[in-house]
């Protein structure tokens, strides 16, 4: 079962993004919700995920110093960080895309702009289970 | 950018957050200052590029009516689920706002801020923006001088 990792402060964008993700045909995966980047690192050392989504603004620890952690994080290095928040724009999102993001997407997402982004990870995991 | 791509950029951004978010559409900037009875408000600073605030004013019953849309018709919110909606949809709008107002900028939102009951008093300079939605009254106003010397003269 592919785990999922959904990280934002606002209890109602985690509830919006996995209503996406069952959508697109992930409803079957395990969700772990953080509030977060500091509730997510623990949750995350004591869980592995195959995906990251994470919003930027958050309080205590934003998804910025999330990335930038789990790309220094050899064990977490190659996991994909989606990012998706209403603090986008052209030049944060070269910088995040630099700093190792999957991808980043801008607030509000559909499930069909979701299931795009995320298709190539779909594919891949597939091709490992096979 | 003139005068009327500002005002039309937040009727963009509140549309595709409506639709999107909680499957709602809405009609365009009535342009009235009408009250909003029981009103529920949050606001959103600015830090950078232009500092300033937005803020979200609506009805209590066009919030119940959106969450209803979002979270189904059946489902019983408490008041901090409907103030982390009201949050998220003004993030969302601001973000879309900003993305278009200041392109290619970088620009830094703090942490949204939720009440009831009367708003503080906004600045007699800032911007309003007045939608419908479910024939409810809904306000946005934009605030602070650094933000609002991105508008077109």
């Amino acid at each position: 079962m592919k785990r999922i990792a959904i990280i934002d402060d606002s209890g109602c964008a985690r509830m919006f993004i996995h209503k996406c993700l069952e959508i697109i045909g992930l409803g079957t995966a395990e969700i772990i919700e953080a509030a977060d980047g500091k509730e997510a690192l623990a949750k995350l050392g004591e869980t592995p995920v195959d995906l990251l989504i994470t919003d930027l603004s958050m309080p205590v620890m934003d998804g910025e110093a999330l990335l930038r952690w789990v790309k220094g994080t050899p064990e977490l290095r190659d996991l994909p960080v989606l990012i998706i928040s209403s603090a986008g724009n052209p030049a944060r999102e070269k910088k995040l895309l630099e700093m190792g993001a999957f991808a980043v997407l801008a607030k509000p997402i559909s499930p069909v702009t979701l299931l795009h982004t995320l298709e190539p990870i779909i594919d891949a995991l597939e091709d490992e289970k096979r | 950018m003139t005068e009327k791509e500002w005002q039309q950029a937040m009727t963009a951004a509140v549309t595709e957050t409506l639709e999107n978010m909680a499957f709602m559409e809405i009609q365009g900037d009535t342009g009235e200052l009408t009250p909003i009875d029981d009103p529920v408000w949050v606001t959103l600073l600015v830090h950078e590029p232009a500092p300033g605030e937005f803020r979200l004013v609506l009805p209590k019953a066009l919030l119940a009516a959106m969450a209803g849309n979002v979270y189904g018709p059946t489902a019983q919110l408490g008041e901090q689920q409907l103030r982390d909606l009201l949050a998220e949809l003004l993030n969302t709008m601001a973000g879309r706002f900003l993305g278009r107002i200041l392109p290619g900028e970088a620009f830094r939102l703090g942490i949204p801020q939720a009440g009831k009951g009367a708003p503080p008093p906004a600045d007699p300079h800032a911007c309003h923006w007045r939608f419908l939605a479910e024939e409810l009254p809904l306000s946005l106003t934009a605030s602070g001088a650094p933000l609002l010397q991105r508008r077109p003269a």
